[in-house]
């Protein structure tokens, strides 16, 4: 389990995605995915290059890697920093941080990406493009479905007649309350 | 609707959360004009969604503070709401009574270093008429004829744990969330979301019981997006007016004969901070120092496991599950005070961030692809009353008005640090009990329960105002919120914040008819 190690900084990014997620989430903009990846075309990058848009895309999913997930939703997240890197200090952020890396980033094995990004873990780009992507990912309805989680729950007259108390699996061994 | 003429002596309540909005209704319904100021835009039911970050963006205070002492983070050290209603639309509906031995703290755990503990003005005999009288107001499961809540899939886990130990004050606890329908309100229908509003109402909030029943009395006018930016008083010392910013950002002038402060214990002290004049060189009923002084934001962690079985914890209300067995004072764990440990449920993204803030990688990601088998608990103890911890004003940090914003201070006392690291490893083994694969401890959260910063207290020199939440300074100026808390308990806050309104209206009603104010 990775883990940085400055939780304040940590702590304070829950809210921080929180209220960047609260004014980008209402925004058009937001590459959404399309049905069948067959359909799914990678989106144009105007400040990364293909080549950097493609390291950005496997810097990503190796941050957050769910075979669950195909390509698109992290392709989300390379629009996300192409998007931010309209900003000077970002662009240079970003373009050194990616140099860093090493262009044969994409072609390390898992464990060896890991250990890429981990020696890179107290950066700053680390913070930023780990930040981007947790938001981007997990922010994103589309992803729910996948890991169980049935959002808005209002519209359906919550959950009282639909399991809120279904769980089957406690052992019986003990007296269960009200 | 009444309206009041800005040159109306009224009372002003400032503030329309748990602690403004009930005193302000309390007021107006013994026909007591009340002008009641609120910073937050007033919402309906329709604008609440379940959506964590759109609720945030619309409920939360956002307007800078800033933060110190590694314990609260240093851009958001609270997260607590600017919204007619305050944060009764934030909070999970935890109403709890003090135990009979925390209304004296310091009777009972004697001197500690570093903490200076006192006991409060008053104590659980005189309280608990006006407890009776909050929970049947605010229709509290488990009280009265209020059936408790029914506990969900996350509650049975931690209920199954706990007795597994032997805990025994296991129970969905006292939710003031109707488990039938009560008041105008529907019963639960276990959507999830409590903590981002509750889109049917009910969960009690003062936007749509107190405000509206205020109203209908005829006696009370509340004016939204109105930020109060400085108290006022006359040659005699006595507070006489209220200054706010309106909607429109114009500065209007309320005239007030007796001011009821609750903007929460931070904005609450900033403001006290913000008025001094020659007369009060350090800011309203603050001659002993005690401003902003004591904040305790509750000793507090979360402990996720990720269990053998499917759980769907986001299925349901997110705190109907309390073991109080801990809740005790028994100083062989190694700590004085004692606390609780309550069911806590978070959306996918909010676990992205939280499950393990910082998280990354493989195992992190397998980890959330558990999301439907987490259990969730979050540890509510008493924290101890520091002096060092403290509201300040923030002379490099400026808001809208250009005044300075409020720093909060707060580093952990050794006891809160025996006292974490006790409960972080009981909520541990609670989930190992009940076959948890894994269990993650997470440090805690910008605070949500601000408490202390303007302390009832027996003596004036040891805070700021006497059992009924008035200044020992300045007699028309009362603290309505749990700024007034001499202690933090381990209870959750918001019912006590209630009974002390209702107390505090009373006396205020009886001292108005004696022309004592």
């Amino acid at each position: 389990m990775k883990k940085r190690s400055i939780p304040n900084q940590t702590r304070r990014e829950h809210v921080q995605s929180l209220i960047a997620l609260a004014l980008v989430s209402s925004a058009p903009g937001i590459l959404l995915a399309q049905d069948g990846d067959e359909s799914f075309t990678p989106p144009q990058t105007s400040r990364l290059s293909s080549a950097e848009a493609l390291q950005m895309l496997a810097v990503a999913r190796a941050l957050f890697p769910h075979e669950i997930l195909s390509d698109r939703y992290y392709w989300i997240i390379v629009s996300t920093v192409d998007d931010a890197s309209s900003d000077p200090a970002t662009a240079s952020l970003v373009k050194e941080g990616l140099e860093t890396l090493g262009t044969g980033f994409s072609q390390l094995d898992p464990a060896a990406r890991e250990r890429a990004l981990a020696a890179i873990e107290d950066s700053d780009f680390f913070s930023f493009i780990r930040s981007k992507t947790v938001n981007g990912l997990y922010y994103n309805p589309d992803i729910w479905p996948l890991f169980g989680f049935e959002g808005s729950s209002v519209e359906h007259g919550g959950y009282l007649y639909r399991g809120f108390d279904d769980i089957d699996w406690l052992p019986q061994d003990l007296e269960q309350n009200p | 609707m009444k309206a009041y003429a800005l040159s109306e002596p009224v009372v002003v309540v400032i503030g329309s959360g748990a602690g403004g909005g009930t005193v302000g209704y309390d007021l107006a319904r013994e026909g007591i004009d009340v002008v009641c100021l609120e910073a937050g835009p007033r919402l309906t039911l329709r604008d609440v969604v379940n959506d964590d970050a759109e609720m945030f963006a619309k409920l939360s205070w956002l307007d800078p503070r800033t933060g110190s002492g590694g314990v609260l983070p240093d851009q958001f050290p609270a997260w607590i709401c600017k919204t007619v209603g305050g944060t009764t639309m934030h909070w999970a509906a935890c109403a709890l009574r003090f135990q009979e031995h925390e209304w004296k703290p310091r009777s009972t755990y004697g001197a500690i270093d570093g903490a200076k503990l006192i006991d409060w003005p008053v104590d659980a005999k005189a309280m608990q008429p006006w407890y009776r009288r909050a929970e049947a107001s605010m229709g509290v499961g488990g009280r009265g004829d209020m059936p408790p809540l029914p506990g969900n899939s996350n509650y049975k886990v931690l209920a199954y744990g706990a007795r597994k130990l032997g805990y025994t004050a296991v129970s969905t606890g006292h939710m003031a969330i109707n488990s039938r329908p009560f008041d105008g309100r529907p019963g639960c229908q276990q959507i999830g979301f409590c903590s981002s509003g509750c889109a049917i109402g009910a969960k009690w909030s003062t936007l749509y019981t107190s405000i509206p029943k205020a109203e209908a009395s005829g006696h009370f006018e509340l004016r939204d997006q109105a930020t109060v930016v400085r108290i006022e008083h006359n040659d005699a010392g006595k507070v006489d007016a209220v200054v706010y910013r309106d909607a429109e950002g114009r500065l209007q002038r309320q005239r007030a004969r007796a001011v009821c402060l609750a903007a929460n214990s931070i904005e609450t002290a900033r403001l006290l901070l913000l008025s001094q004049t020659a007369r009060y060189p350090d800011g309203l009923a603050n001659s002993a120092g005690n401003v902003g002084r004591h904040y305790m934001p509750h000793t507090t962690g979360s402990v996720f496991g990720l269990m053998p079985g499917e759980v769907n914890f986001h299925r349901g209300t997110q705190m109907a599950g309390l073991i109080g067995d801990q809740g005790r004072h028994d100083p062989i764990r190694g700590f004085a005070g004692g606390y609780l440990l309550e069911t806590l449920s978070g959306s996918l993204p909010l676990m992205a961030t939280s499950l393990s803030p910082g998280g990354w990688g493989r195992d992190y990601a397998k980890a959330l692809e558990r999301y439907q088998y987490m259990a969730g608990q979050w540890i509510c103890g008493e924290n101890l009353p520091v002096a060092s911890n403290a509201i300040t004003l923030n002379d490099k940090v400026r808001d809208a008005g250009d005044d300075p914003v409020a720093n909060v201070h707060f580093e952990y006392h050794e006891n809160d640090k025996a006292m974490l690291s006790h409960a972080k490893q009981q909520g541990r083994l609670i989930y190992e009990a009940a076959g948890a694969k894994q269990v993650f401890t997470d440090p805690a959260f910008p605070a949500t329960h601000n408490m202390g910063t303007c302390r009832q207290s027996e003596r004036p020199q040891d805070g700021v105002c006497n059992g009924y939440g008035q200044s020992h300074d300045i007699p028309n100026l009362f603290i309505s919120d749990g700024s007034q808390f001499s202690s933090s308990a381990a209870e959750n806050p918001t019912l006590t914040i209630v009974a002390l309104a209702m107390r505090q209206a009373a006396y205020i009603r009886d001292q108005l008819a004696g022309k004592a104010l």
